[in-house]
């Protein structure tokens, strides 16, 4: 059965530590934040798209912290930064107009509050408009449903991955459901359901385990595989933690 | 006027680098956080609010272990994870919720099907928000608060907020839709033009600089702009590990 790369990709990452597609999504982020840092600074669209998203999420502007970065930040930032100084502005005009026809009893009421349509108009002009969101979680949302499906695809049939799953870290919480939300025939999500099941078993049993050598009577016990399983159950629940990016 | 310790804490917060919301929220989790760690674990109620958020939120998750490893945070993530378990003990296949004939259509465009188990989906879903966010949520407000009423007036805020690097745009949003009068509106977005005027300033100093005519010449105090352009758009670095 011919397997297109994304197969290759599903099943490398899931030899190695942690969530497979958060692995996965978190490489493709990556060179997406490096090719538009390096070679799309001064295309119009992806600027567009950078304004009107009012920048970026939380964790994928501090991602784009890293060496020689900044002026490539600083272009797109002051951009977005300047669009909000002219909605800044304009509010300015507005309300001063308002203030100025209420003392003259234009409108009567109002005086002692601030315009509501001017402090509306501002607020949604502060806000990401219309449907943009953050350009780097439109791409890796993309790409978590493509990996999804593969790996979804692929838990059946002949030369599945259904035990190389079940022998990894398994889908993050986040991933999971998205992939039960994907799974659409009983068989598939037969073979997912087993596996995580197996998966999240072995790490209670680990933890149990971490509790279990903290008490006075077992600390002198060697460590084993639970070693690290604190932070495996933290990452099962939530995802990796995110770059932090450098300075 | 009487003044409450938020006024306080903002005052001081002001005189700190970053937005100083996001700083006295960034406390008041941890405050939390540690008080959850070192006196809480075993409290039932506690545990059953995590347990029904399905755990902490990704940010506060890695705060919790970002002091080491702790027995708390196993014995709050083990419990997070045995009752995840005993969903999926109790799962079974739900198909999606549409006619057949709309299933055929989806199949013939090349399209997915609509999502399919949505129960499971649903109860593996949090069934309340983080509690550590809660925390911050009602940290946010009173802050807020505190700082559209006691912005104006004798010994106010304002003068402590103009010397400040100003809030960040989510809490500039928040306040601005607090502002009761015209003179707290005006101040917030005069106050706040500044210091984003200010920032674009430095940010184009940066941008002239990497110029090769310009680069030979001292840095000044656009250093570390890009960063505070960041923080000021969307909030403060979360806490190292």
């Amino acid at each position: 059965m011919s397997r297109h790369i994304s197969f290759h990709e599903v099943k490398g990452a899931l030899a190695l530590e942690g969530c497979p597609i958060c692995r996965l999504t978190a490489e493709v982020v990556e060179r997406y934040l490096d090719f538009m840092l390096w070679e799309r600074v001064t295309d119009p669209d992806l600027r567009r798209e950078v304004r009107q998203a009012r920048g970026f999420c939380h964790e994928h502007a501090w991602a784009l912290v890293r060496a020689g970065a900044s002026l490539g930040i600083a272009i797109l930032l002051q951009d977005v930064l300047q669009e909000l100084c002219t909605a800044l502005q304009d509010s300015t005009a507005q309300q001063t107009g308002h203030a100025r026809r209420s003392r003259r009893g234009i409108r009567g009421l109002g005086g002692s509050r601030p315009a509501e349509d001017v402090v509306n108009a501002l607020s949604s002009q502060l806000e990401p408009q219309g449907e943009q969101r953050c350009p780097a979680c439109v791409q890796r949302q993309t790409m978590e449903d493509i990996y999804l499906d593969v790996l979804l695809d692929n838990l059946v049939g002949k030369d599945n991955l259904a035990a190389i799953y079940q022998a990894s870290d398994g889908l993050c919480l986040p991933h999971f459901r998205r992939a039960v939300r994907r799974a659409h025939s009983q068989e598939i999500l037969e073979a997912l359901l087993q596996a995580q099941l197996a998966i999240w078993q072995r790490l209670v049993q680990q933890l149990g385990e971490v509790i279990r050598k903290n008490d006075y009577r077992f600390q002198d016990e060697p460590w084993g595989e639970e070693a690290g399983a604190w932070l495996t159950a933290i990452a099962t629940l939530v995802g990796p933690q995110p770059r932090r990016g450098t300075k | 006027m009487g003044r409450t310790m938020s006024f306080y804490d903002l005052r001081d917060a002001m005189a700190q680098p970053g937005c100083p919301v996001c700083r006295l929220m960034a406390a008041a989790v941890e405050h939390y956080l540690d008080t959850l760690l070192w006196e809480n674990v075993n409290d039932a109620g506690a545990r059953q609010q995590i347990r029904r958020a399905r755990g902490f939120c990704n940010q506060h998750a890695w705060q919790l272990v970002a002091g080491g490893s702790s027995l708390g945070a196993v014995i709050i993530t083990r419990d997070v994870l045995q009752n995840l378990l005993r969903l999926l003990e109790d799962a079974g296949f739900q198909a999606p919720a549409v006619s057949l004939r709309r299933r055929a259509k989806h199949a013939l465009e090349g399209r997915r099907p609509p999502p399919a188990n949505a129960q499971l989906v649903a109860q593996l879903g949090p069934q309340a928000p983080c509690p550590a966010c809660a925390q911050a949520e009602t940290t946010e407000e009173v802050l807020i608060a505190t700082l559209v009423e006691g912005l104006l007036g004798d010994d106010g805020l304002l003068p402590a907020y103009r010397a400040s690097e100003g809030m960040c745009l989510k809490h500039f949003r928040q306040a601005l839709s607090e502002a009761r009068s015209p003179a707290v509106f005006e101040a917030l977005v005069d106050v706040q033009r500044t210091k984003w005027q200010q920032l674009v300033e430095q940010l184009s100093e940066i941008v002239r600089k990497e110029d090769y005519r310009f680069r030979d010449e001292p840095r000044g105090e656009e250093v570390g702009a890009s960063l505070r352009a960041i923080a000021a758009l969307c909030g403060p670095r979360a806490s190292a590990k």
